[in-house]
């Protein structure tokens, strides 16, 4: 295992050294490489690009080596090293079970266990657990992940346009993911769905912006999908519909509880086909109560689609 | 890291560097550890391990490579000891899909009643992220899905411990409520929901209930024996009764982004055109009562309008309107 053997004395050099390394200087202090400088140069490159793959911080820097600029290389230990965490026996265990529990589809399955290797393995007992959870990876979400980690801006394609964004969150809601950032042309706080991005999606330089205090999440309300000052409207949720209702979205205002079990909500609505679609959703066990203007034209939609009926010739009707 | 990389049986060279850079700085943090502890923590065999060490113990080191600069281990009584130089002390940060995998399951699941009850995954989770940077634990979030804590928890409960549950179920699909008695087998997320694949006693049969859906969940004493073999947990959620043609405007593209879709095509005159399963009654109301009059629906199989069940439906909500004088008295 001669490339083995390199590979590992390689990593000790580079991170033991405290000057960067020219190739020469890594010829002479690392067994294993070649005699012959062709066979040597590309034996050293393949070893650094695996490196690299495994996640080796391996940097490159120009030194005069007499008065001649030479590439040399050296591993910083602060970017190498992962931080103690300082995990419980129990903690330890409990990211292990998550880790076999939720898979991200598309990711390599042996991701979780190579971390999992680096935090200290597995602590034996822990009982293996049957996937309960699987959650999809678009192709944008690793990208995203790191330019949120490293404050880079990003910029993709939208709604037939490019936009650009300083990521703040990615959020996995009601089986899609979502990006919340600031758009920069909008000058706004914004969520786009991952599914909807055109590619490619291009990263910016490394710390190009600064985080927000708070880091804000995707809001799923259609109701509230518009500008304009918004209009307070209350439905009724019978309550069949009222625990799924509040379940899902437990920030809701209730303004009434019923002996019945049946709840009245107020919503604030700026999009009065959100809120719409959000009352048909209910059927018959939901009702828009006020204000008397979008009770109104709920009840004018439904007497279109009722009288629409009579507008097409029907083929004969089921007894 | 590609999947191409990993191939299962040889182990590559790159991989059996990564597995030492791993497991050699626990080793050196915990000196005196036995052979077997190692393997079963690392997930390896007694021959591997001993292998790397050996390796290890002969190859690596430093220049010039003489003795008090080559690495030092001793197997001793089946306990192991290492001595490094200032080198393989700490291991290797995580990758960035490492690191992505093992935030967004702990996420998933953290402070999750039934899952995480008393918050050790939060906390592992809070000190992972601190390890990843700064900022790490905002920047994912996972939503599985929304569900009553308690019900969830009892759920959990049933599955893990083969007990029968009694729920009170809304269907929402056909829009009515059933007390029902069933025998857990699995639970599981699926598409921004948390389901309970289930035995149905009451209906005699395999069912898949969503958790958010049940609204009271009571363990009771009973067990039951579960199948042996659930597959791979690819269930269908939804299985199609009819099959549904819709053409309309553009503005109809939200149907097939919201539910799996058989066909989804442009016609030539921009109106678009789109084929689904249409799962019970009440689920095709709504959907047709929100699409509105514009939007040709036909059975596919039939070829009859889907007109007169939007009509009915819309009379028949029309009516709680128009009966009401005074808006949300109780019926």
């Amino acid at each position: 295992m001669a490339k083995l053997d390199r590979l590992l004395n390689l990593i000790a050099a580079l991170l033991e050294t405290s000057i960067p390394l020219t190739a020469e200087q890594i010829r002479e202090r690392v067994p294993g490489y070649s005699e012959s400088p062709d066979a040597f140069h590309r034996a050293f490159e393949r070893d650094k690009d695996d490196l690299r793959e495994l996640g080796i911080p391996i940097d490159t820097v120009t030194v005069e080596h007499f008065e001649q600029p030479r590439s040399a290389y050296i591993i910083e230990r602060d970017r190498y090293e992962l931080p103690d965490p300082g995990f419980e026996l129990e903690e330890l265990a409990a990211i292990q079970l998550a880790a076999t529990a939720v898979q991200l589809e598309g990711l390599d399955p042996d991701d979780a266990a190579d971390g999992l290797r680096k935090l200290g393995g597995v602590v034996a007992g822990a009982a293996p657990t049957p996937p309960i959870g699987a959650v999809p990876t678009p192709p944008a979400l690793l990208e995203l992940f790191v330019a949120i980690l490293e404050r880079r801006r990003v910029g993709f394609g939208y709604g037939g346009a490019r936009r650009s964004v300083e990521p703040h969150r990615l959020q996995f809601e009601r089986g899609r993911w979502y990006l919340t950032g600031h758009d920069l042309d909008r000058q706004a706080r914004r969520s786009f769905r991952l599914d909807r991005m055109e590619p490619p999606v291009e990263s910016g330089e490394q710390g190009s912006f600064e985080p927000p205090e708070k880091v804000h999440g995707v809001r799923l309300r259609p109701w509230e999908l518009g500008s304009g000052d918004p209009v307070a409207a209350t439905v009724l949720l019978e309550a069949e519909v009222a625990r799924t209702v509040l379940n899902e979205d437990p920030g809701l205002a209730v303004v009434e509880r019923r002996e019945d079990g049946s709840v009245v909500i107020e919503l604030a609505v700026r999009n009065g086909i959100g809120l719409r679609n959000f009352v048909l959703t209910l059927l018959d066990r939901g009702e828009l109560l006020g204000p008397p203007e979008l009770r109104d034209e709920f009840v004018d939609w439904l007497r279109t689609l009722a009288r629409h009926r009579s507008d097409v010739s029907l083929p004969e009707e089921d007894a | 890291m590609t999947p191409q990389s990993k191939g299962r049986g040889r182990v590559t060279a790159t991989e059996r560097v990564e597995r030492i850079l791993a497991v050699l700085p626990w080793v050196v943090q915990h000196q005196g550890s036995t052979v077997d502890e190692l393997c079963s923590r690392f997930g390896m065999n007694r021959t591997e391990l001993i292998d790397d060490l050996e390796f290890v113990f002969y190859n690596v080191g430093l220049y010039p490579f003489t003795p008090d600069m080559l690495a030092e281990v001793l197997i001793e009584d089946d306990r192991v000891t290492v001595r490094l130089g200032d080198y393989f002390q700490r291991p290797l940060r995580l990758t960035h899909e490492e690191a992505l995998t093992l935030l967004a399951a702990g996420r998933a699941l953290e402070d999750r009643p039934g899952i995480d009850p008393d918050g050790t995954l939060r906390r592992a989770v809070a000190k992972l992220s601190r390890a990843l940077g700064e900022g790490s634990v905002e920047a994912v979030d996972v939503e599985l899905g929304a569900a009553d804590p308690q019900v969830l928890a009892a759920v959990r409960t049933a599955v893990e411990q083969s007990r029968q549950v009694s729920i009170d179920y809304y269907s929402y699909g056909r829009d009515e409520p059933s007390h029902r008695l069933v025998e857990p087998w699995r639970l599981l997320a699926r598409e921004g929901h948390w389901y309970v694949l289930a035995f149905c006693r009451t209906a005699d049969g395999e069912r898949l209930f969503r958790v958010d859906r049940i609204a009271r969940a009571e363990l009771t004493d009973a067990t039951f024996e579960p199948p042996a073999d659930l597959g791979d947990g690819a269930f269908e959620l939804s299985e199609g009764t009819r099959t549904v043609e819709l053409v309309g405007g553009p503005g109809i593209a939200w149907v097939a982004e919201t539910f799996p879709v058989d066909e989804d095509e442009e016609l030539d005159d921009g109106r678009r055109r789109i084929v689904l399963p249409a799962t019970a009654t009440p689920w095709l109301e709504r959907l047709l009562l929100r699409l509105g009059p514009d939007v040709e629906a036909v059975d596919r199989d039939s070829g009859a309008s889907l007109a007169p069940i939007t009509a009915a439906a819309a009379q028949r909500l029309l009516e709680r309107y128009e009966r009401d004088t005074e808006p949300g008295a109780s019926r």
